[in-house]
């Protein structure tokens, strides 16, 4: 019936004739905008009684009560006296019961939104508060960690297990082919050079020491982060939003030993022999193009490489791989625990964990090289 | 208010409705109609298929058989673009209140209105916080997410949104679940009012003896994937059929069994 009428009432009116003001139509949310924008610019006198006839309102329903008394609101604020007549039954119910619930229409203001600083203030200390709670995060992890190898049989070896397959075997093709072509790439661009000078054959050190010493555990870790790091934030994430993290605390199983201690043990087994696979494929890679480009065998590549390449390079690059697994597998763990809320915040989460990840192996191998360089090794 | 089937304008129909999972029969031929202003309650065992058969209402879910119509047009299996009418019209407050986790509880409000109306944007905040108001929320709650807030006031907001576009007819998914008995007596009291008040229509899936007491005009029993009784509370607590005896004798239906 209230909407049916709202359909053929017609649209809501509202005239203002000396110290009367008619309404009419059918005060309805469908068709209140241009009702809302003409009370906004009316200009209602400044003193005496209004007398407002609501007589020819055909319908109303919240929307257009609120709209009412809203008026009726700031015109008594103002000091103009207001009566109502007219108005039917069933209107004045709901009229009365949006005025006895809803909040005063002064309330009601916008708090104006923050200023400049203030926004850049809380931003800043949003990030300090996560840095520390991040450091909170890695003592836990050390300590769990600690915990468990302490004692090993308590820890769930399955999930280590089931972590090995799908962050290490299930990523074997895509970090084979990457580095692949990331030799491939490396044996093309130094063998133009190379080229010029008839220095060909050192193209085997080159590609052999930038993949053994850099680009095979980089690689891996920024692959490893965006299918890894991702995935453990979403899990964990999806676990937090759905109280399952929660669920397991009261059932007496630690979160850490089951969700985080199998995760760091699996890439820290993980992450070397994908980057020493990595180091293979990827100078396999440099063996096809340099034979291809360069007219370098492939036995006098390998023959090269053992000069080229010593054990200490070889060892650096294998050396940052358990460092990088850390700094993925902590901080996907860590952000994904950072995911309550809800569905969105998972998704934050997971970007950031990339990002993140990312951000911090490249830093680390930056300060590694730095190091080593100072180092003199 | 009628208590009797076949007077009074019929806003949901539902006809000879027939549900499957897989193998597993749920509705079997379930025929009923709504009408208008009145509140009307589905009980029934679990996996009696209640719920389901307030998804079937609100078209989110597409019966086997049958027909479901509303305001006398079909909804079963109709295109999700062909059902804007309905959306604008019915307001569904869900079991778990289903409020968007990455919206404030005044964006959840002000969503639907956003989506189906050209308001100007104070309006529609003022709005939104009218239905807070209305459902019973202070102001206070306006900026904070859903995850901040309790149970009740989840459930709150929630059903301010459901409100939030006037609709004819309120879906309610076990409203009092999960509530004190303060907090879902306080519930039942404002669907009460806003059934007088607006004229709502509402539909109700609830287990809460006391509320089907306090505000059902009818009850409406599944078993057996068939409507096995319909009437007040009063009618069906002189039943004699088992399914609907079963209902009332458990525990919480004894005790509640002495109301008037």
């Amino acid at each position: 019936m209230k909407n049916s009428a709202a359909r053929e009432g017609g649209h809501p009116t509202i005239e203002l004739t000396g110290a009367e003001v008619h309404c009419s139509g059918a005060w309805t949310l469908s068709a209140l905008s241009r009702l809302d924008r003409q009370l906004r610019s009316m200009q209602w006198p400044k003193t005496g009684l209004l007398v407002f006839d609501m007589g020819g309102v055909t319908a109303m329903d919240t929307a257009g009560a609120w709209l009412f008394q809203r008026t009726l609101f700031h015109l008594e604020q103002g000091g103009c006296p207001v009566k109502v007549v007219g108005l039917g039954e069933e209107a004045r119910s709901i009229v009365d019961l949006v005025r006895d619930r809803s909040p005063a229409p002064g309330l009601l203001a916008e708090s104006g939104s923050p200023g400049f600083l203030e926004i850049t203030g809380r931003r800043a200390w949003r990030h300090v508060e996560e840095g520390l709670d991040f450091l909170f995060f890695l003592g836990e992890t050390a300590t769990a960690l600690l915990r468990s190898l302490a004692r090993p049989a308590r820890i769930r070896w399955q999930f280590v297990g089931f972590n090995i397959q799908t962050a290490g075997f299930d990523a074997l093709v895509i970090v084979g082919l990457l580095s692949f072509l990331l030799g491939v790439v490396i044996a093309y661009q130094g063998g133009v050079q190379l080229r010029y000078y008839g220095a060909n054959i050192f193209v085997a050190d080159l590609v052999g020491l930038s993949m053994v010493r850099e680009f095979a555990p980089l690689m891996t870790a920024i692959i490893l982060a965006g299918r890894t790091g991702s995935a453990y934030t979403a899990e964990i994430g999806t676990m937090q939003v759905t109280e399952e993290i929660d669920a397991l605390r009261s059932i007496g199983v630690a979160p850490m030993d089951l969700l985080v201690v199998p995760k760091l043990l699996g890439l820290f087994l993980v992450m070397p022999l994908l980057t020493v696979y990595a180091d293979m494929v990827g100078i396999a890679g440099g063996v096809v193009m340099a034979g291809a480009m360069l007219g370098v065998s492939a036995i006098t590549f390998l023959d090269r490489l053992e000069y080229a390449v010593d054990l200490t390079s070889y060892l650096i690059g294998l050396g940052k791989a358990p460092v990088f697994a850390g700094i993925i597998a902590t901080v996907g763990c860590f952000q994904g625990f950072r995911a309550y809320g809800g569905a969105e915040r998972v998704s934050r989460h997971t970007t950031i964990s990339v990002v993140q990840s990312v951000f911090l192996i490249i830093v680390v191998d930056a300060a590694f090289s730095v190091t080593f360089s100072w180092l003199g090794i | 208010m009628q208590h009797e089937d076949g007077n009074g304008e019929a806003v949901i129909e539902l006809n000879e409705v027939h549900t499957r999972f897989g193998s597993r029969v749920v509705h079997q031929g379930v025929t009923m109609r709504v009408h208008r202003g009145e509140i009307f309650a589905i009980v029934g065992g679990s996996g009696s298929g209640k719920s389901t058969l307030l998804r079937e209402m609100v078209a989110l879910l597409k019966p086997n058989g049958g027909s479901v119509r509303i305001f006398g047009r079909e909804v079963a299996g109709e295109a999700e673009d062909r059902l804007l009418w309905l959306r604008r019209r019915t307001g569904v407050l869900f079991q778990n209140g289903a409020l968007f986790g990455g919206l404030t509880v005044i964006e959840n409000v002000s969503a639907p209105l956003r989506e189906h109306t050209r308001l100007a944007e104070a309006l529609i905040h003022e709005l939104a916080a009218v239905k807070l108001g209305l459902a019973g929320l202070d102001v206070e709650v306006a900026p904070m997410y859903p995850n901040e807030l309790s149970g009740g006031m989840r459930k709150r907001a929630a059903l301010a949104r459901a409100l939030a576009l006037d609709p004819e007819i309120l879906f309610l998914d076990e409203p009092t679940s999960g509530l004190d008995p303060v907090n879902a007596e306080g519930l039942d009291e404002l669907v009460l009012r806003l059934k007088n008040s607006l004229g709502l229509t509402v539909v109700m899936v609830t287990h809460d003896l006391d509320t089907l007491w306090r505000v059902a005009d009818r009850v409406a029993v599944l078993g057996d994937g068939r409507l096995v009784a319909l009437g007040h509370m009063r009618e069906l607590s002189l039943l004699s059929h088992p399914r609907v005896r079963e209902f009332f004798q458990g525990v919480r239906g004894r005790r509640s069994g002495l109301h008037p």
